[in-house]
């Protein structure tokens, strides 16, 4: 089945403010990839759903980078964007990671 | 999200304490495939179809360094994201599965997958992050 697109490829300074950090920190800190690719404020980047069931949810689930060079960086979103948890110190906390999302008009 | 889909012998594993499901005692990881899951025949990794290991991506896939809490009847599971670099062309693969790799009789019995919705194939120097979240599923 194809993705379906959810958010448009937008350059990613444009919604630099929606990206969670640790989309921004996995590019910057991996050492394995081309220099361009480690800054994402020059990539564009766009949302997509892997499947129907996801596009009824609204919620996307694919994220891609797209940078200069052509390379192509992909975040597959599997988990809940809620959590409650307790820390290893036994403080019950609530977790909130949201998937970003735009639509640029 | 996308749709956490379970194999059938993952609850019996988890009942009959192959499998410990709480806390870090097990290691899951995560490995990759571009052969559909068989949830009913499918029992432990080798019976899933793994993609070759080669070009950055490691036979077995990646610890999610996973824990997991409880909170009134409920056990929350996390993990930490895996990002799989490509050294060299990595693929075609579509389906993200999580295995439990400390057991050793049944070795690594299967936990779960996730459908990509279609194939995928990493050039020299891209990535893939399998992210999980604020949390990997619940229990309870």
């Amino acid at each position: 089945m194809a993705h379906h697109s959810a958010c448009p490829r937008v350059p990613a300074a444009k919604v630099w403010r929606l990206l969670p950090a640790k989309y921004i920190e996995a590019l910057e800190h991996n050492q394995q990839i081309s220099s361009c690719c480690r800054h994402p404020e020059n990539h564009d980047v766009e949302a997509l759903y892997s499947s129907d069931e996801d596009r009824a949810k609204g919620v996307p689930d694919i994220y891609v980078f797209h940078c200069t060079c052509g390379r192509r960086h992909t975040r597959f979103c599997l988990g809940s964007s809620e959590a409650d948890i307790v820390t290893p110190d036994g403080v019950a906390m609530h977790v909130s990671e949201p998937r970003p999302f735009w639509d640029i008009r | 999200m996308a749709t956490y889909v379970k194999y059938n012998s993952a609850i019996e594993h988890i009942a009959n304490k192959v499998i410990d499901f709480f806390g870090t005692t097990d290691t899951f990881k995560v490995m990759l495939s571009n052969t559909a899951p068989n949830v009913a025949t499918h029992a432990v990794r080798a019976d899933a179809a793994e993609l070759s290991a080669g070009n950055g991506y490691t036979s077995g896939g990646e610890d999610t360094q996973n824990d997991s809490t409880r909170t009134g009847g409920t056990i929350t599971e996390t993990a930490v994201d895996v990002t799989f670099t490509a050294s060299g062309s990595v693929g075609p693969f579509r389906y993200a599965i999580r295995y439990d790799d400390t057991p050793t009789s049944p070795a690594d019995p299967l936990l779960n997958y996730w459908d990509y919705g279609s194939s995928i194939t990493l050039a020299t120097g891209e990535t893939f992050t399998v992210d999980f979240g604020a949390s990997v599923s619940t229990l309870g």
